[in-house]
């Protein structure tokens, strides 16, 4: 963290003051003790960050596995054996699943952002946010800790029985840790959640109505009602995960009388709905990227925020569909297929609205809109495969296949590259630097075709019959496998240039002006980086997609409104 | 320690004292709500799966004879509540002896609860072996019969969410009695002098729904015990 100081020491260009929430204050206790929403903004993107670097090695890890097949067939694995194989595709998915994507967005870029766009000076309960950080710390430690214990191989689901039963050496094995570890961040999220609900209703600046809010509020607010509402149940499901497996409790157990599909209703009641927590506030972010980068107004505004709140409410009652095959009802089963096709209509309600507004737009390719753009593409056939899914017959045959990884990587994956697209977008803001747009701009195309190159193939090689998670497979599948690893490689380097890039803007970068891609909402009012308490007097309320009184200053090389041209409001 | 945490932003700028608690008050209210229908749906997923779980056993359910004590806990909860919404009323005038009294007494009849549901359980225990022993007998038959390995330990269902439900009640018990001492230590100090007493209130909120979780679970016990 404390190499993010230089980048603020130095002098802003248009910024009168050069005291901002970077430097504040120094030393340890000033970050590790704030209660400043900025400061915890940066803090959980450290984190989050260097866990998807821990799930990503582990994917890749996984990816260079499956370039041989069985043994029988000539395939000599290497790198790890089949244990060690269950275990890095559990933590991959458990590390990506509950500690990065659920709390990414929101807890990360959110938590910098949303006070700004409402012109506050802080969310509604600081010391709970930083609460919620810590208790995202000791959840992550908790989880990673079951490397220590032996590791957990019951995949990131933990279906039982073999969750509490089988599982990693002894009774305590490594999945008690990963579920408590879940537990705790379950804590984070709700609380996380809360905070911005609170704050959204009761921090709104006079004159910032519902229908003026920028739509990555609409999207965040959809979330933290989930975040709310539906994390509790994991909560308990979790509970009596733990007193099974330690006590001897038969819920789940069929041999003590429990039913094991109780669990999974139990636990996708929660974990579906978990999936509208990862992709409700990229789907926010998205909608100011795509307004932003064509300079155009949003179009069908109210359309995308009602969109986002049907998705929440729908994203409660479709859980079942992850049981079509585990013995469910066929009328619960065509109940549960009817609803999640009609998910279909407000996810589509969004890219219809999207490409509306790119449209006629005057669209600026920066890294940001790149990584937005291949969301679009991602994202549609991401949801177009869910509807497959989602057909009782069909899923037969597709279930437990790699066409379902492929879709859910297009889905929840996806929303990877919003988080990517969020980080370069808010970076000027939040660093008060530039980063090189070339080499993010070819980090993201790289990104975008190793993506493609790695869950494309998956897709054939699922509706051919290759199980998901098998350590060996047979030989006809080795093609698909070994462009599937090659896909993983180009992601890899994709990320690490873009790591490249934002760690030389910090040292390199241009300093940043206050509005570098002329955006209407009202964080780009205020400094880059932005002062301490944010704003000296709450900003005047202004449509956040009008970009009409909006111009380029060369000067400050950023955008200004007309008529405040080179005058100090400029910084503010 | 949710309740430390839930104190609103404090939003500077030079807005009149009166309306800004209000403002206050009207935030951490909100909090309160959203943290209750957090709470309300983790009972309400574990009340659920118990009536899953009682329905799917049918007349296989262990009898679940409820100790005489858990009616005289009940009672002392539900006085407890009184005394809370005393403490509240004395909060709108300060530091008063209702207020701290009633936290006192709130807190005290919280504890008594606590230990009463301790000797339940104790209570119950006899019982519990019983029932674990004839889920013992029933999971080897099954064993043999699908030629599987016995398992250690196996716990009858009725018991396991008897004390799952009720130390869950219990431990947010607990959750309820540290920031009461919190809010009461705070009263000692004067902390409460000129001020709308919200901070109080909203522990008394969360105690009363203490509560009411209470009736619906111990309402749901009763029913199905037999």
């Amino acid at each position: 963290m404390s190499s993010l100081n230089p980048a603020a020491a130095g002098p802003l260009v248009g910024a009168p003051a050069t005291d901002n929430y970077l430097t504040h204050s120094r030393g340890f206790w000033s970050w590790a003790a704030t209660l400043d929403h900025k400061r915890i903004g940066v803090m959980y993107l450290v984190g989050i960050f260097t866990m998807f670097l821990v799930g990503g090695l582990f994917a890749v890890l996984l990816r260079s596995v499956l370039l041989t097949p069985d043994a029988a067939a000539g395939g000599v694995k290497t790198i790890v054996d089949a244990n060690m194989y269950n275990r890095f595709f559990t933590l991959h998915g458990a590390v990506m699943v509950f500690i990065v994507i659920i709390p990414g967005i929101p807890a990360a870029l959110g938590n910098f952002v949303l006070p700004l766009m409402l012109g506050a000076k802080d969310v509604a309960f600081p010391r709970l946010n930083l609460c919620s950080f810590y208790l995202w710390l000791i959840g992550t430690g908790m989880a990673l800790s079951s490397l220590y214990w032996g590791g957990v191989d019951t995949g990131w689901t933990f279906y039982t029985p073999y969750s509490t039963k089988v599982g990693s050496s002894g009774a305590f094995g490594g999945v008690v840790p990963v579920v408590a570890g879940a537990f705790v961040l379950g804590f984070s999220s709700i609380f996380t959640g809360l905070n911005f609900i609170v704050t959204i209703h009761k921090l709104r600046p006079p004159g910032m109505t519902w229908f003026r809010m920028p739509l990555f509020l609409w999207g965040t607010y959809a979330t933290a009602v989930i975040q709310v509402l539906a994390t509790p149940v994991l909560g308990i499901t979790l509970l009596l995960l733990l007193a099974e497996r330690l006590l001897g409790i038969g819920f789940f157990d069929s041999e003590l009388g429990g039913d094991p599909v109780l669990f999974q209703h139990f636990f996708w009641f929660y974990s579906h709905p978990a999936v509208y927590i990862m992709i409700l506030p990229a789907m926010g972010v998205m909608s100011e990227l795509i307004s932003v980068f064509s300079h155009k107004h949003i179009f069908g505004y109210k359309f995308i925020a009602f969109s986002s709140v049907a998705i929440a409410i729908l994203g409660f009652l479709v859980w079942g569909h992850h049981m079509f095959t585990s013995g469910q009802s066929e009328l619960l089963g065509v109940i549960f297929s009817a609803i999640t096709f009609s998910i279909a209509i407000p996810s589509a309600v969004k890219m219809f609205n999207w490409l509306t507004t790119l449209y006629k737009g005057s669209i600026d390719f920066k890294a940001p809109m790149c990584y937005a753009l291949s969301f679009m593409w991602i994202f549609g056939i991401g949801g177009l495969t869910g509807l497959f899914l989602g057909m009782m017959g069909l899923d037969q045959h597709l279930h437990d296949t790699y066409f379902v990884v492929a879709h859910f990587h297009y889905v929840m994956a996806g929303t990877i590259f919003v988080f990517f697209g969020a980080i370069h977008y808010w970076w000027p803001k939040m660093t008060g630097r530039m980063y090189d747009e070339g080499s993010a701009v070819l980090a993201s195309i790289l990104m975008f075709i190793g993506f493609n190159l790695t869950f494309f193939v998956q897709f054939m090689m699922g509706t051919r019959g290759m199980p998901r998670r098998y350590y060996e497979y047979r030989p006809e599948f080795q093609m698909g496998h070994v462009i599937s690893s090659i896909g993983s490689y180009v992601m890899l380097a994709a990320v690490l240039l873009l790591i490249y890039t934002m760690i030389r803007s910090l040292r390199s970068g241009r300093p940043a002006p206050a509005n570098p891609w002329g955006a209407g909402s009202m964080e780009w009012q205020c400094a880059s980086p932005p002062p301490h308490d944010n704003f000296k007097t709450p900003p005047p309320v202004v449509d956040a997609y009008d970009y009409e009184s909006l111009e380029w200053d060369e000067r400050v090389g950023g955008y200004v409104h007309r008529g405040r041209r080179g005058g100090p409001a400029a910084a503010h | 320690m949710m309740f430390a945490a839930l104190v609103p932003t404090d939003p500077g700028g030079g807005s009149d004292g009166d309306s800004e608690s209000r403002r206050r008050g009207s935030i951490g209210a909100l909090g309160m709500v959203l943290l209750l229908a957090s709470l309300s749906v983790l009972f309400a997923s574990g009340i659920a799966l118990f009536i899953v779980v009682r329905l799917a056993d049918g007349d296989a359910w262990d009898p679940l004879p409820l100790p005489k004590s858990i009616w005289i806990a009940t009672g002392v909860l539900l006085a407890s509540s009184t005394t809370g919404m005393a403490a509240a009323f004395g909060a709108k005038r300060g530091p008063s002896a209702v207020l701290i009294g009633g936290l006192l007494l709130t807190a005290l009849l919280g504890c008594v609860f606590l230990a009463l549901q301790w000797q339940n359980w104790q209570e119950l225990y006899p019982h519990f072996q019983k029932a674990e022993e004839r889920a013992m007998e029933r999971a080897r038959a099954l064993a043999v019969e699908m030629n599987l390995e016995p398992p250690l330990r196996a716990i009858p269902r009725a018991f396991g969410i008897f004390y799952m439900l009720t130390a869950l009640h219990a431990a947010h018990v607990i959750a309820g009695v540290v920031p009461l001492l919190w809010v009461t230590v705070r009263a000692m100090l004067g902390a409460y002098r000129g001020t709308t007493g919200d901070g109080v209130r909203r522990v008394i909120v969360y105690w009363h729904f203490l509560d009411v979780m209470w009736l619906i679970l111990l309402g749901l016990l009763a029913i199905s015990a037999t």
